[in-house]
């Protein structure tokens, strides 16, 4: 199996969660939240906005359908091959993984 | 399976706290789809003529569309509507944010909301159901205040808050109900019926799904949707928004200006969007499930408001506060945009009235002595700043302006009617009619009064492609901007095409044009829920919703001479600029409007014909053949 992690730019998430909606829908067919595996941070009063993942997306084999649906170019799901560049550069950042059981 | 709608309706009587949850009924979505829809009908149910707007007899409707909080671009719309106070008509508007989404994810389609209060309540809407909740300690706090304080005092950042500010607990006119702290709907004084139930806020917070009923080809009819918008507006909105129009309108000459007697203005790049995006703008949002974001935070960094930062500025904010009040200060301008949602007043017929004001201080139809001791020179931001609070809180000269141009004219007498930019009451937007007619048109028979949003016709700047004008128009001589054939026929459709939007659930800055077309909207919509529209029957649900609306309008006593324009428009020749020495001309276009639409002019009503085509002729005894 290839490797692959999702990469964003800072600065460019509108918070439209057209990303969160995508995955909800590839994943189980209705238009929501909870079935998403990316969910979007936003601040309440400035606005800024930005992508977290859940654990499972990192093994999850899909069409990218966040990616292809993210008309700023926030997402990017990088191979092995592009990680190191990309971490090099200031305004890319692996997405924050978030898991669930650490929470509690 | 059968998606998009939720299938539950939430009536809400305030009189008796009492909510009650009632599946949606079928014939009601087939014939009416959603939002605007569904609101139209419910108001001619429910609110006898002659009940005035502030009447615990009115209904404040909030109304989502079967594709809200879907996939489909631009869908977190929610309509809402009531009976108007300043027109005495319906008013209904769309309203983005996450409101509509979250409240189909809380399991409901629409909110019903009639009766009183005794004591200021807002109303919160989880996963868990409906709760009337006491807002004592919530009245009298402005749109930013509230937002916090809800989220704060119940935990939940991640409600989505409607309410109403100041402007709307005082009973102004002018005022609308706020989303997402700066996304509005409800021209026409909606505010005030908010306010009139002692309803301040309603939060939402549902966290389930919307159902589809295909998602494999509703995903792929989604994305064809998807890229023909990002590839025709995502650019140009992410680099200026809708504010980006500006200067295009100034160029064309429509920008109207010192409340229209020019309409160019001179400080154009001082309000334009190079200007604001080098200075203040600090980053682009969007609604939800929006890949076309049009609005944007800023931050002013010199001057009085150094240190401030906001939200939202939009064409509406640098056309109205700047060229129309004649204020090119872009600081003064922002900090009044921001005045103007913080209070929850409209942020079109707030700065049309105090423009009219304005004009009327410089014939000295009123005078210092009338306004407090105010001097509404043009651009004094030492007057719209401190107006636009006295507008807010009733108080002053502004409880005056708190009612309108309309209201105001009357009181003033003399020739201050010339200078009331209205239709049917409502404050026209600051676009002028005369370097773009089919706006002219589009004010004159909007269904809510003089609404730039029913019609919608950017045509004229060439956002149509000519080739749908023509189809739609019948006329190659829809491609000339200043002519006049077709413009009726074309001004029509747009009306029923933007009617079965509203009721869809998503955006007209998207679904104005091609993208709004029933035949590129019908994949959507049938994957969504299973429904088996055609492009035909689409256009007739929106044909249904304008007749209906008509319907309404003529039993509240508007007639054929209330389809018009002010005075300004009509016959003041545009004195400079590249509509130099023209008028609108709004009678041919008016009557090719009335042919196309079947409507007799003498008394304004659909002919019998129509009304069965668009299966309405059972709609009361009351309506004339
Ligand atoms: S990552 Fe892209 S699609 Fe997701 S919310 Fe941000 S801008 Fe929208
Ligand atoms: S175009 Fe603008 S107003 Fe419309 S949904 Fe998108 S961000 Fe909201």
């Amino acid at each position: 199996m290839e490797e692959k992690y999702l990469f964003y730019q800072l600065n460019r998430c509108t918070g439209c969660q057209l990303c969160v909606m995508a995955c909800s829908l590839a994943r189980s067919g209705v238009c929501g939240e909870n079935e998403s595996l990316i969910s979007i941070l936003t601040h309440p009063q400035f606005g800024t906005s930005q992508p977290i993942i859940e654990e499972t997306c990192i093994w999850e084999q899909c069409d990218k359908q966040c990616v292809q649906v993210c008309s700023p170019g926030v997402l990017y799901l990088a191979e092995k091959k592009d990680w190191g560049g990309l971490l090099l550069k200031q305004h890319w950042n692996p997405v924050p993984v978030f898991v669930r059981e650490e929470k509690q | 399976m059968s998606g998009g709608y939720c299938n539950k309706v939430a009536w809400i009587d305030l009189t008796s706290q009492t909510v009650c949850i009632q599946p949606l009924d079928e014939d009601l979505k087939e014939r009416y789809i959603g939002g605007r829809g569904f609101i139209t009908r419910w108001l001619m149910d429910m609110v006898p003529v002659g009940v005035p707007a502030l009447d615990p007899e009115n209904v404040l409707i909030f109304a989502t569309g079967p594709l809200t909080g879907t996939n489909v671009p631009t869908s977190s719309r929610i309509e809402i509507g009531a009976l108007a106070p300043e027109t005495g008509i319906y008013s209904t508007g769309s309203a983005g944010g996450s409101f509509g989404t979250k409240l189909k994810r809380a399991g409901l389609d629409a909110l019903v909301i009639n009766g009183r209060s005794e004591q200021p309540v807002y109303i919160m809407i989880t996963d868990a159901g409906i709760e009337i909740k006491n807002a004592a300690c919530y009245w009298g706090k402005d749109i930013f205040e509230i937002d916090r304080a809800i989220k704060a005092d119940n935990h939940k950042s991640r409600l989505s808050v409607a309410c109403i500010g100041q402007a709307g607990e005082n009973g102004g006119f002018l005022t609308t109900i706020l989303i997402d702290r700066v996304r509005s709907a409800g021209r026409g004084g909606l505010g005030a019926v908010m306010g009139s139930k002692n309803l301040k806020a309603i939060a939402v917070n549902g966290t389930g799904s919307v159902p589809i009923h295909d998602p494999q080809t509703f995903w792929t009819a989604c994305q064809n949707v998807q890229k023909a918008a990002v590839d025709k507006f995502f650019l140009k909105r992410w680099e200026a928004g809708t504010y980006g129009n500006l200067t295009r309108y100034n160029n064309a000459g429509a920008l109207t200006s010192y409340n229209g007697q020019k309409t160019t203005f001179e400080f154009i790049d001082q309000i334009c969007s190079d200007y604001y995006n080098k200075n203040f703008k600090i980053a682009t949002r969007a609604c939800m499930g929006c890949p076309m974001p049009c609005w944007t935070t800023y931050t002013i960094q010199s001057g009085e408001f150094k240190g401030f930062v906001s939200e939202e500025a939009t064409a509406t904010t640098f056309k109205e506060l700047g060229a129309r009040c004649g204020l090119h200060e872009m600081d003064a301008i922002l900090r009044a945009h921001d005045d103007l949602n913080r209070f929850g007043l409209d942020t079109i017929s707030t700065p049309a009235t105090i423009a009219f004001a304005m004009e009327c201080f410089q014939r000295g139809i009123i005078t210092k002595e009338d306004t407090g001791g105010l001097d509404l020179t043009w651009g004094n931001r030492n007057a719209v700043i401190p107006l636009i609070e006295q507008i807010a809180m009733n108080n002053g000269f502004g409880a005056q302006l708190a009612r309108g141009v309309r209201i105001c004219a009357e009181e003033w007498g003399g020739e201050a009617a010339k200078y009331a930019m209205h239709v049917k009451g409502m404050e026209t937007v600051g676009t002028d009619p005369r370097g773009q007619p089919s706006w002219g048109l589009g004010y004159a028979t909007s269904s809510r009064g003089a609404c730039h949003m029913r019609a919608y016709a950017n045509y004229e700047s060439g956002s149509m492609a000519d080739a749908s004008m023509i189809r739609i128009s019948g006329t190659t001589e829809i491609r000339n901007r200043f002519g006049i054939t077709g413009k009726g026929k074309a001004g029509a459709f747009l009306e029923d095409m933007n009617a079965y939007g509203d009721s869809l659930g998503i955006c007209k800055l998207m679904a104005r044009d091609e993208l709004g077309l029933p035949e590129v909207l019908i994949g959507v919509l049938n994957s969504a829920t299973g429904k088996t529209y055609s492009a035909d029957s689409l256009y007739r649900v929106g044909e249904r919703i304008s007749n209906l609306e008509r319907i309404a309008n003529l039993q509240r006593g508007i007639t054929p001479a209330d389809d018009t324009l002010p005075e300004r428009y009509l016959n003041e020749a545009v004195p400079e600029g590249p509509a130099e020495g023209r008028v609108c001309d709004l009678e041919p276009m008016l009557k090719e409007y009335y042919e196309r639409r079947d409507w007799n002019s003498d008394d304004g009503y659909p002919s019998l014909e129509k009304l069965k085509a668009v299966g309405l002729d059972h709609e009361g005894n009351d309506i004339s053949t």
